[in-house]
């Protein structure tokens, strides 16, 4: 996935649902193809697709997706089946479990880290380990 | 056969010309048929019934967007349900329309031609309460609150236009392409803040509780009030369409 970065971001553009940046939504949001979040959410967040999540979005719920970018604030806990994306400008507070992980110089996070195994790739870092608490 | 049904203002004679007009490339293309007049909604929701009852199958609506939303809602009425199933509906614009844009008709003489070439779209309706919508319900006011199906709810803090979106109108589907592709069988919440600031979510199911300052417009004529749900009709029409349809 995240050698298909930008061919990934490209994709998601063409978003299900948008949240745009002067949107408040509050609720259990549940959706089946990617999402773009912009503006706010409070409550719950689920897809069975992709999420990418903007600079100035402020989520406070627990996300479920199948992969993510992460750019903006995030309040609570984070669960990716697949790939995760944590961009410069992304705060999550709240633990995060995904398979794989790329974290941008600059991101806070706050939580702790599981990542699970792969099902097809063998040899790749694996465990758990305590996310950094400072800013990096 | 095939049954037109003229709005009310088209009695006036600034329109003479182009009943005319429309009536010559009918005769001309052997699309001839019975008139029914809307000058008493009343009467002429009966005769309508009564003609579709009789077999009229292909109802043209000639007017404006007022006018084929006033007909639709008379062949869906439950009176109809069994003869609404082989019914078609078409539209011949007298003027300006964006439900005519949406379906592809671009003026009176290229709406009887599309009425001859009789290319037919399913289209499912939305609903509104007690009314049926073609093309789209737009939202006026501020701090609007939106329920979705009934999951989650959506406060507009500031915004420019708002759309619950059947059919998308040209205009609409330039901002939102291939709107249709991305689900087939739900309605569509748009909200446009600026250029690069639009939200966008499919629902099933839309609330909108009592608010004052909000007004509710379905397919640019009929004002509905809140609090009111908005959803897809189980009901379909069979509609004729153009080749430059928005969907």
């Amino acid at each position: 996935m995240f050698g298909n970065k930008e061919k990934n971001l490209e994709k998601i553009k063409d978003a299900e649902t948008i949240i745009g940046g002067s949107i408040k939504v509050k609720g259990n949001f549940h959706g089946k193809g990617n999402i773009i979040v912009e503006g706010s959410l409070e409550g719950s967040l689920k897809t069975d697709a992709s999420l990418l999540v903007g600079e100035k979005a402020k989520i406070s719920a627990n996300v479920l997706a199948k992969d993510a970018f992460v750019n903006g604030s995030i309040t609570g806990n984070v669960k990716i089946e697949k790939d995760l994306f944590i961009g410069k400008t992304a705060k999550i507070t709240g633990d995060i479990s995904c398979e794989q992980v790329s974290i941008e110089k600059g991101a806070i996070i706050n939580g702790n880290f599981i990542m699970s195994p792969a099902s097809s790739d063998k040899g790749q870092e694996r465990g758990s380990e305590k996310a950094p608490q400072a800013k990096k | 056969m095939h049954l037109y049904i003229y709005d009310d203002f088209l009695s006036k004679s600034r329109y003479n010309k182009v009943l005319s007009k429309i009536e010559t490339r009918l005769t001309d293309l052997g699309l001839s048929g019975k008139i029914i007049r809307l000058n008493n909604l009343k009467n002429s929701d009966k005769a309508i019934k009564e003609e579709i009852k009789q077999g009229a199958k292909t109802i043209v609506a000639v007017g404006n967007d007022y006018t084929i939303s006033k007909v639709l809602n008379v062949v869906m009425d439950n009176d109809l349900n069994y003869f609404s199933k082989d019914i078609v509906i078409s539209f011949i614009p007298t003027s300006s329309s964006s439900l005519a844009e949406s379906f592809g008709l671009i003026n009176a003489q290229q709406a009887c031609d599309v009425l001859l070439a009789r290319r037919i779209k399913d289209v499912r309706l939305g609903k509104c309460l007690n009314n049926y919508f073609l093309s789209n319900i737009k939202i006026l006011g501020n701090n609007t609150e939106i329920l979705i199906n009934k999951n989650y709810q959506i406060t507009l803090l500031k915004n420019k236009s708002c759309y619950i979106i059947n059919i998308p109108t040209k205009e609409l589907s330039k901002k939102i392409p291939n709107i249709r592709e991305k689900n087939q069988e739900k309605l569509f919440l748009f909200i446009e803040n600026s250029n690069q600031d639009y939200s966008f979510f499919p629902a099933d199911n839309i609330e909108l509780k009592k608010q004052a300052n909000i007004s509710l417009i379905a397919d640019h004529c009929i004002t509905c009030q809140t609090p009111t749900e908005i959803s897809l009709s189980e009901k379909r029409v069979r509609f004729i369409v153009g080749k430059n349809r928005a969907f």
